[in-house]
């Protein structure tokens, strides 16, 4: 499903101007990783997808739906969302009936049959009954992600998913994110965590204080000449996979240790 | 010689409800002035850990099970009632807002918080708080809200908050999971220039951020001791990047290339200048 934003403004209470005319088209299937420093409008723009937050002017377009005509319940068949912080999702007494939640209110065939086969994909099922307060938080964080991915939309939001994981876990989202991408899902992830979620992703936008200062396929970012100052115009410093590979006089920055390993083993170096 | 500061011995602890041991029959040292990293897994015990060491497991999680023995800075820390203990060791949580009161209207204020709780005077509170700010480069941000900072911003009030009161410990749990590359620049700075003056405890995820700044590193697993001592060694040695603990992406780099190699024998790089240098005489 195609997302679409079209000279999109939000302003907040306060003359807060968090969003200053966004023009982007997010085609379907994609994964896009959504990078900025915090105040840069992230979070803004994603609660634009679900109806959340409604245009101060300009307008958003989920598939052939805009958001202004709709309520962020109907719009919730289109976008499911995994906020940064798990506590402001969770509201469930037991796992499994957490991730039932929004399937069941989307009034989907087999919630139970969603949710089961979404807690599996993070190692959850052991854990179907316990309370989520009871969860280590990292493995309730790893619950909201799931409850997400139960809802079965074909749009599916992260925003900062990965902070506190340990390598077990990230590898787990990693596998999570592929099997999202192989079913078409179009998969947007807010991170801080450049190093890790450039690897996953298809192309990047980059915002800086409310507007988009790049968005474009991460093959083409990463082989721009300037991609240190664009990142920085961004807050970001260079990928450390990036900056070791400038230094050892790679042409092509890699997004991943793979394919840094790839690159040195083509130049018959290894 | 260096003597400890913090020991732990054959210590223990389950949380009320819970039949698994949280920590189980740990035992290390770590000395004045020492800068130690401990790592592992989710649910390895780390935040416990902290809580232990800071006397806010009995006051705060009523119920728990305990054995064992936690000594901080000559203290009983199982015993030593919380407001004592606070003024020698600092904790810094990973959600630094929860940190904050949310009652007071400046950063300047909120740092006196907690040095008024304690009856520290008036006169004394106002120069802590000068010398704090400085050290942390948090001078501009003393008349605006707490509640309104970025979270870099929040984390380095909330550490502010924790240096005031002059701890001889700091421990930091998870400093940097929700700071941004240019707060975490920031925070590993700080730390650096807090180094031989404090004792530091610092739990890490991000493993890029600890070779040069810890001298010795504690990796737990499932509450128990997978290894302590010389952080380097452990980086270095082939065998810990099969586990599930993880390593600095250069340290990652080279392993691949080496496993690729079937080359099994010699180090890895600990740093990113020695994972240059080794990737320069691989080419």
């Amino acid at each position: 499903m195609n997302l679409r934003t079209k000279d999109l403004h939000h302003v907040y209470a306060g003359d807060i101007h968090a969003l200053k005319g966004i023009s982007l088209t997010i085609a379907g299937g994609r994964c896009v990783l959504l990078l900025g420093q915090n105040g840069a409008g992230k979070s803004t723009l994603l609660k634009h997808l679900n109806g959340i937050l409604k245009p101060t002017s300009g307008e958003v377009l989920v598939g052939e739906t805009n958001t202004k005509l709709h309520d962020a319940a109907f719009l919730a068949q289109f976008v499911a969302l995994s906020f940064q912080n798990p506590d402001d999702q969770i509201s469930s007494k037991s796992v499994v009936e957490e991730a039932m939640f929004g399937p069941r209110n989307l009034g989907k065939q087999d919630p139970e049959a969603l949710a089961r086969e979404a807690l599996r994909m993070f190692s959850l099922e052991g854990d179907a009954n316990t309370h989520p307060y009871d969860l280590h938080p990292s493995k309730r964080k790893l619950l909201t992600i799931a409850s997400a991915i139960a809802m079965d939309t074909p749009v599916v939001a992260f925003d900062e998913p990965t902070a506190g994981f340990d390598v077990t876990q990230r590898c787990l989202f990693g596998k999570a994110l592929e099997r999202l991408k192989e079913r078409g899902k179009t998969v947007i992830l807010v991170s801080h965590d450049l190093d890790y979620s450039l690897q996953y992703c298809d192309s990047v936008i980059l915002m800086d204080h409310g507007s988009v200062t790049f968005h474009g396929d991460k093959i083409h970012l990463l082989s721009r000449p300037d991609l240190r100052e664009i990142l920085r115009a961004s807050g970001l410093g260079l990928p450390i996979l990036c900056r070791m590979s400038k230094a050892i006089g790679l042409r092509t920055a890699p997004s991943s240790v793979e394919e840094f390993v790839q690159l040195l083993h083509d130049n018959r170096t290894i | 010689m260096a003597h400890p500061i913090i020991t732990v011995e054959d210590y223990s602890f389950s949380y009320k409800a819970s039949n698994k041991k949280a920590l189980d029959r740990l035992s290390f040292s770590i000395d004045e002035f020492e800068c130690c990293g401990i790592i592992g897994p989710s649910e390895a015990g780390k935040s416990t850990l902290c809580y232990a060491i800071t006397s806010v497991l009995p006051h705060y999680f009523s119920g728990g099970k305990t054995e064992g023995r936690v000594l901080t800075a000559g203290l009983d820390a199982l015993s030593t009632p919380m407001d004592l203990m606070m003024k020698k060791v600092g904790l810094l949580i990973q959600s630094s807002g929860v940190f904050l009161s949310g009652i007071k209207p400046t950063v300047r204020e909120e740092i006196a918080f907690s040095m008024e709780n304690l009856g520290i005077s008036r006169t004394e509170i106002v120069e802590r708080i000068q010398s704090v700010m400085e050290e942390l480069g948090i001078e501009s941000l003393a008349e605006r809200d707490p509640l309104t900072l970025s979270g870099g911003e929040m984390q380095r009030v909330a550490l502010a908050c924790v240096l005031a009161l002059d701890p001889q410990v700091l421990i930091l749990d998870e400093p940097t999971s929700s700071l941004d590359g240019e707060g975490v620049r920031d925070l590993r700075l700080i730390l650096s220039k807090l180094k031989g003056k404090k004792t530091i405890l610092l739990v890490e995820q991000r493993m890029e951020l600890l070779p040069g700044l810890i001298d010795s590193l504690l990796v737990l697993r499932e509450g128990k001791k997978v290894y302590s001592g010389h952080a380097e060694r452990f980086f270095s040695s082939i065998g810990s990047l099969e586990e599930d603990i993880g390593a600095p992406i250069w340290t990652q780099v080279c392993y691949h290339i080496a496993s690729r190699g079937n080359r099994t024998a010699g180090t890895l790089p600990y740093t990113y200048r020695q994972a240059l240098k080794a990737l320069g005489t691989i080419r």
